[in-house]
């Protein structure tokens, strides 16, 4: 197509975006929040509606939100907090909003990391660094190298560390008596329970599939920093022959694969496999509390390591309520809400913050959190914890996968 | 008065022609402009045509509207033979009375809750394969056959079944009433025609024929199904819609403007096939 023709297309398609946002009304210049004081920052937040862009699809997170945090902003700052269902579709969102021009995006706050925060990033559609006027990053930890890195990116003070998970894999002791502890271990199992172990196609089965690329490498930092192509092919290359060892004796042949996680856990919850995983740590204990796992299950880490990561808190560029969306963040990191957070029958999602350093009577209530049931303590996971290597080792993982196993 | 009320006609008309024509003529523009980077932030001097190369020649999406196609035709055609061998066994009773208002009671299931009664029903360890390990048939879940995030797709195919087929015995119910066919079918059988002649000759083409576009419309919804392969489907191969889906907002974000191609592509198809079922029509009604 000419450059004329090129143009006429943009100006049409804008034109019709532009028409479908004309009904937005001109943004009033607004004061940036970090100009402010925590107190005045408070004042400004009062009565705004924030919206938070998050996924939607655990239960067990939902009911945390519209149980504890949901009433806990009212209460406190007179905020009213709207979840707004969303994923991996948040950079098209946001960057359809910026296309058409629009001056306020419907979102205030994005639940992210990873490939989404690198994207948006790449967009400038996070506003920022914030993250150093809100009162409660001084409890952060952010010496945690998996705190301070969100996929071997520095966050820069572009989102909000809120939580920490780490993959385990989760069976039933009850069927699975030596469950295996390393990517060998693992092979020979399933050669000799053919039918009985499957992954999913989605985030939680990548996960699981870096860890092995990591596992199956003498050099465990093989993954470490920018993407490296030949790097990856070296450790991809691993993981593939070690899949096709396995895979005439994985459910359904290796034929096909669950989607995503769910759907694993339907199968395993209804006794077709042997195994599940989770990129929750805590999930576990929370399946098991709710009577969708049997009272048997356990989770573990393989010897070889499990990916570990974080999640995080991002305020949009152009949000309408950024001073709120501050205020929501700081409380979602506050000792009590990472305190509720953290107990296995809510949510059992890892606490962001340095525990030792928090104001008494903080660091004595989180060592006598219920511990975990199923799950080995966070300090011996924590020790077979890798890194979570570049957003692109996933994306390319994804389309080799397709394209090797499942014939796209 | 008469021109005010030519233009009322006109402004009905034009409202009308934006509801059906517009929203598609508008969605497809969008797809478009998305697929070659048109609205893309931050604006780029050139367009960005790498989807619709990867679109052809790549072979994803034509296999899964492939098997889109395929999955259609096989429900559309077992939905209409259960529901003709239905009527032609219930008959009359159909058309009132308790079985006449049973017929509505799968229509009012939505496709989510369809999904998730076929994996209760369905799947290896659901309620089937229960009684059939109960029976000494099985032994093991595997043992039952693969229904649920099945590659050939028979648990959606029998799912969507479940839920048209009792809509298409209304229908046919209706249009035996309409067509007043217990009459033609008795002429045509002292005229000495048998009753299957009768049926072949004289109530199939009429009921087809008449239950064409109804069966139409079904078969584009059944063809653009996004929940129940979803929830039911196999990773690989995928429908038309969950294919889309995946580039669209999968992990692979460099993957959306192939899902926008993907989008241009379907639409074009529909619309395609619109107009030129459309172009047909008055030619066949002229006929009769």
């Amino acid at each position: 197509m000419s450059a004329r023709g090129a143009l006429a297309a943009r100006v049409v398609a804008l034109t019709l975006v532009a028409l479908l946002a004309a009904c937005g009304k001109q943004a009033p210049p607004e004061i940036d929040p970090r100009t402010l004081s925590w107190s005045a920052i408070e004042q400004a937040a009062r009565g705004a509606e924030v919206h938070l862009a998050m996924w939607t699809g655990d239960a067990a997170i939902n009911r945390y939100m519209q149980e504890f945090v949901v009433p806990r902003l009212r209460e406190r700052y007179d905020i009213r907090l709207n979840i707004v269902p969303a994923q991996g579709d948040i950079p098209a969102l946001l960057g359809n909003e910026l296309a058409a021009g629009q001056q306020r995006s419907h979102y205030d706050v994005v639940w992210i990391n990873g490939e989404t925060f690198y994207k948006l990033r790449q967009l400038n559609a996070l506003f920022g660094p914030y993250t150093s006027h809100l009162p409660n990053d001084a409890l952060v930890d952010w010496r945690n190298p998996r705190i301070a890195n969100d996929f071997q990116q520095t966050v820069d003070g572009y989102e909000a560390p809120w939580g920490t998970v780490q993959l385990l894999l989760i069976t039933d002791s009850a069927r699975v008596t030596q469950a295996p502890q390393d990517p060998a271990a693992l092979a020979a199992w399933i050669l000799a329970h053919p039918g009985r172990f499957t992954f999913d196609t989605a985030f939680t089965g990548l996960s699981f599939m870096k860890s092995l690329m990591i596992g199956l490498s003498p050099e465990r930092t093989i993954l470490d920093g920018p993407f490296d192509e030949a790097r990856y092919l070296v450790a991809r290359d691993r993981l593939f022959d070690w899949l096709r060892q396995v895979r005439p004796a994985l459910w359904r042949q290796g034929a096909t694969f669950p989607r995503d996680v769910a759907q694993l856990h339907q199968l395993f919850a209804n006794g077709e496999i042997d195994f599940t995983m989770s990129m929750n740590d805590g999930e576990v204990d929370n399946k098991v509390a709710n009577g969708l796992f049997p009272a048997t299950a356990t989770a573990y880490a393989l010897d070889t390591g499990t990916i570990a990561n974080s999640h995080y808190l991002g305020i949009v560029a152009r949000a309408p309520h950024k001073a709120a969306a501050m205020v929501v963040i700081n409380e979602l990191q506050s000792p009590q809400a990472q305190y509720e957070k953290q107990q296995p029958k809510v949510w059992g999602d890892g606490t962001v913050l340095d525990v030792a350093r928090l104001p008494a009577p903080w660091p004595s209530r989180f060592a006598a959190l219920p511990g975990r049931e199923r799950a080995p303590p966070r300090s011996d996971t924590a020790r077979r914890a890798l890194a979570e290597p570049s957003p692109q080792v996933m994306i390319r993982l994804e389309r080799d996968f397709r394209a090797q196993f499942l014939g796209d | 008065m008469r021109n005010s009320s030519a233009t009322e006609g006109r402004l009905w008309l034009g409202l009308y022609a934006l509801l059906c024509g517009g929203s598609v003529a508008l969605a497809l523009v969008l797809s478009f402009a998305h697929s070659v980077g048109a609205l893309a932030w931050p604006p780029s001097t050139d367009l960005d045509w790498s989807g619709w190369r990867t679109l052809f020649a790549d072979s994803s999406f034509w296999q899964a509207l492939g098997y889109s196609f395929t999955l259609t035709a096989v429900t559309l055609m077992l939905a209409v033979l259960t529901a003709l061998l239905m009527l032609a066994g219930l008959g009359p009773r159909l058309r009132t009375g308790w079985l006449a208002r049973a017929l509505f009671l799968p229509l009012a299931v939505p496709p989510i809750v369809a999904a998730l009664m076929a994996f209760g029903l369905l799947s290896d360890s659901g309620l089937l394969s229960r009684i059939a390990h109960a029976l000494g048939w099985t032994t093991t879940p595997a043992d039952f056959p693969t229904l649920i995030f099945d590659p050939a797709g028979r648990g959606i195919v029998l799912t969507h079944l479940a839920m048209i087929t009792p809509l298409f015995v209304l229908l046919f119910a209706r249009l035996t009433e309409h067509l007043r066919l217990p009459l033609l079918l008795q002429q045509a059988e002292a005229l000495g025609a048998s009753r299957y002649q009768a049926w072949r000759r004289v109530a199939l083409p009429l009921l087809l024929q008449q239950a064409l576009p109804v069966i139409t419309v079904y078969g584009v919804a059944l063809l653009g199904a996004y929940e129940l392969p979803l929830l039911i489907g196999a990773a690989q191969p995928s429908m038309v819609s969950v294919t889309m889906q995946r580039a669209i907002a999968g992990v692979d974000l460099a993957q959306q403007p192939l899902g926008y191609a993907m989008a241009s592509v379907y639409l074009s198809l529909l619309t395609l096939s619109w107009a030129l079922l459309s172009l047909r029509a008055p030619s066949r009604t002229a006929q009769h």
